[in-house]
């Protein structure tokens, strides 16, 4: 049989696309072994496309037992010998091997960036029995046609070792500390209590764990102080204008009270008529932290969603590849093509033809680089298939942004206009956009909000119709939300663009944080505090950031793999050996802790009946019925008792009932929709239904 | 101590009246407020 090119791409839709674009005739074969899809391609000669399905290869322990630590010794393995529910990655691996006897040449076509040269070094190494010295690469930043038909062209030729060293390194040392750590906890809390619960951190999480605490204990320590404002309604041409007084905060009470005592009442004059004019520059192209921030401030999505999105639009060649960290656009994307491309579209037609008509397209870019993508874009296709809401948002954001990086700057106007009132000054401030620029092609994202002053004169007297003193207090810090956290993730240095969003995604799944607007949960801190007390080098965000640096130079050719991993182990060693010492003491406090964790599972709220004890999910010995009791129970005080679903899970809402305000549940059972159960018998709703 | 100053210097308001203040403010952390509450019943007795 004739032999051919082997193409590896990082997932079954990559697969298609590049099979597409590379055929002669854009139809290839499409063959399923073992429910394993492949692509048989003819171009200038035979080629076969297979996909992976993400990594299919991992880190374990090397002696496979789970009930010691420390562990040094690791090795590569297929995902489907370490991970529960990976069986199918058997099937993947099988199919690869075999098409890897007829192929005469290799060539790696995942995502170039450190985890796709990783997944297609690890397929080339182990499932193609040692092809990764020969291999090529395909480099590309969208699935086009053109651009993929130019990366086969133009192949590397050879393998990225640089990216697939890093990626190698960033995994093992994620896995001991993530393997150690994890399994520290969850023996010390076991062998003082008897009991099993996983307790898991990891390198980056450690130090993220460690920010929101700080915050945490912050907001939890906050003392407000209060202060007063005062503003004035002035009435100017039938018209009422919020007017604030010349000093933002005043720190008495009775200063704010002798403000206002001046001036109710009395005649006011327009002092003085400041404008100026700026220019608001367009803003920067998406980086991958840019997306993910604008689409929680818009939508409310969280980093790991836009990510997802994201990748689904990349996949489609709607966007190109999103984990970039570069600020810029360079040339050879070919501006024009994309903008004509996109007037097509009736929602950007107008938007893009007006581009196209400038002399020169130059897109306003930021400093931030990647030496592998440029920043995000459209590529100028349009949808396929009716996207969902989601993916068009990002879509709509990723267009409107590539447009609005190529215009002018907007121009607006700033008008200040000082009040005086019986000796005191009062500020009415206006804003107009007087040249939209960038801003129109930015419209229902870009913040403009514009406070429109009639046309007045200095020296004109105005009526105040009421002056007001109003109440404020200083606030606790803000909580972080996922997206917030990313950023200072990003701005202390650690953790990848790739894996960001990720580790916040784990501590919300590990129970150590909750809600949209974070806090910490008191396992969270239990572990937090543990860690920091008996092991501080573990969540320390220095150490993690220098072990980003280290693995960014390994990228570059300026650091060895075995030095880095040798200095992760030095540092690791004395940390668990510390531990060790202390594992009695750590396992108590941690018990307690997943203890105290289990309890506030399972507390609903306060007793309606008897008013100091807590209502609680708890388990009959006698019947083995779960029912909903109050602690005073215990001390013989109250006697009061709700039933509940036997089947499914039950917990906590963490909310009311709208229409009795006792607390609610969260009932799930298979084959029914989810739904909040109240337990109150005498509740209205369920009076009004029966 | 130092954030009653403040309050002091805000309103002229008293130890105790402060310390009601505090237990009920919205924004206060719940550390703060247990400490309040706590001193409040100290103080009461």
């Amino acid at each position: 049989m004739e032999k051919y090119a082997l193409i590896i791409t990082e997932k079954p839709e990559a697969a298609r696309r590049i099979a597409q674009a590379l055929d002669k005739e854009g139809k290839p074969e499409e063959v399923k072994e073992k429910e394993v899809p492949y692509f048989h391609v003819l171009r200038d000669k035979r080629l076969v496309v297979v996909p992976a399905l993400g990594h299919l290869y991992t880190v374990i322990h090397e002696r496979g037992k789970r009930n010691y630590y420390p562990v040094f010794s690791f090795k590569w393995v297929p995902r489907y010998l370490a991970e529960r529910g990976s069986k199918n990655i058997r099937a993947w691996i099988e199919v690869i091997s075999e098409l890897a006897v007829g192929a005469e040449e290799f060539i790696n076509a995942c995502d170039y960036d450190l985890e796709g040269s990783l997944i297609g070094y690890s397929i080339l190494k182990y499932a193609c029995k040692g092809k990764e010295n020969i291999a090529k690469r395909m480099k590309f930043s969208t699935l086009m046609k053109s651009e993929l038909e130019k990366a086969y062209d133009e192949l590397l030729p050879h393998l990225d070792f640089g990216l697939i060293e890093a990626g190698k390194t960033r995994h093992e040392v994620d896995w001991l500390y993530g393997v150690n750590l994890s399994r520290a906890l969850t023996l010390a809390a076991k062998r003082w209590s008897g009991r099993y619960a996983t307790l898991s951190t990891g390198r980056v999480q450690g130090p993220t764990l460690k920010f929101l605490v700080e915050r945490e204990k912050a907001i939890q320590c906050f003392v407000p102080t209060p202060y007063w404002s005062i503003k004035a309604e002035a009435e100017i041409k039938g018209s009422i204008y919020e007017a604030g007084y010349e000093r933002e905060k005043i720190e008495r009470k009775a200063e704010a009270d002798a403000v206002l005592r001046a001036c109710e009442g009395k005649t006011a004059e327009i002092k003085k008529i400041e404008m100026k004019k700026f220019r608001q520059m367009p803003p920067f192209p998406f980086d991958v932290g840019s997306l993910q921030a604008e689409a929680y401030r818009l939508f409310g999505y969280t980093p790991r969603g836009t990510l997802n999105i994201a990748e689904r639009l990349y996949l489609e060649a709607l966007i190109s590849y999103p984990r970039t960290s570069s600020q810029k656009l360079p040339p050879v994307i070919n501006y024009k093509a994309i903008l004509t491309a996109l007037s097509k579209d009736r929602n950007y037609k107008d938007l893009a033809l007006g581009l196209l008509k400038k002399t020169e397209l130059k897109p306003l870019e930021g400093k931030k680089t990647d030496p592998a993508h440029p920043a995000v874009y459209p590529t100028g296709n349009l949808p396929e298939r009716a996207l969902s809401e989601p993916e068009r948002k990002i879509f709509d954001l990723v267009v409107r942004r590539f447009m609005a990086v190529f215009g002018d700057p907007a121009v607006k106007q700033s008008m200040r206009v000082s009040i005086q009132v019986n000796g005191h000054l009062f500020y009415l401030r206006g804003r107009q956009v007087l040249e939209a620029g960038w801003l129109r092609f930015y419209e229902p994202y870009a913040k403009t909000e514009e406070v429109l002053l009639p046309p007045i004169k200095e020296g004109e007297t105005i009526r105040l119709k009421r002056v007001i003193r109003e109440d404020k207090f200083t606030n606790p810090p803000p909580r972080y939300n996922p997206s917030s956290l990313v950023k200072k993730m990003e701005e202390r240095g650690i953790g990848t663009k790739a894996t960001r969003a990720d580790i916040v995604e784990t501590l919300y799944s590990r129970g150590y944080i909750a809600e949209k607007r974070i806090f910490v949960t008191s396992l969270g801190f239990d572990v937090a505090e543990t860690l920091g007390k008996y092991c501080p080098t573990v969540v320390s965000v220095e150490l993690t950031r220098d072990l980003e640096e280290k693995m960014e130079q390994i990228q570059n050719n300026e650091a060895k793999r075995v030095n880095v991993l040798v200095e992760a182990v030095d540092r690791l060693k004395p940390t668990l050996e510390r531990f060790k010492t202390r594992e009695t003491v750590i396992g108590e406090a941690l018990s307690a802790a997943i203890k105290r964790a289990r309890m506030e599972e399972r507390i609903i709220g306060q007793c309606p009946d008897c008013g100091t004890g807590q209502l609680m999910i708890l388990y009959s010995r006698k019947t083995g019925k779960r029912f909903i009791g109050c602690t005073n129970y215990f001390k013989g005080k109250c006697k009061t008792s709700f039933p509940l679903p036997q089947r499914g899970t039950v917990k906590p809402a963490r909310r009311s009932c709208r229409a009795c305000e006792w607390p609610l549940l969260d009932v799930r059972m298979k084959g029914r929709r989810p739904w909040a159960l109240c337990f109150n018998p005498n509740c209205p709703l369920k009076e009004k239904k029966s | 101590m130092e954030k009653y100053e403040v309050w002091k210097k805000a309103l002229d308001i008293s130890w105790k009246d402060y310390l009601r203040e505090v237990a009920k403010n919205a924004y206060a952390g719940s550390l703060v407020k247990e400490v309040a509450e706590q001193l409040m019943k100290s103080e009461g007795e």
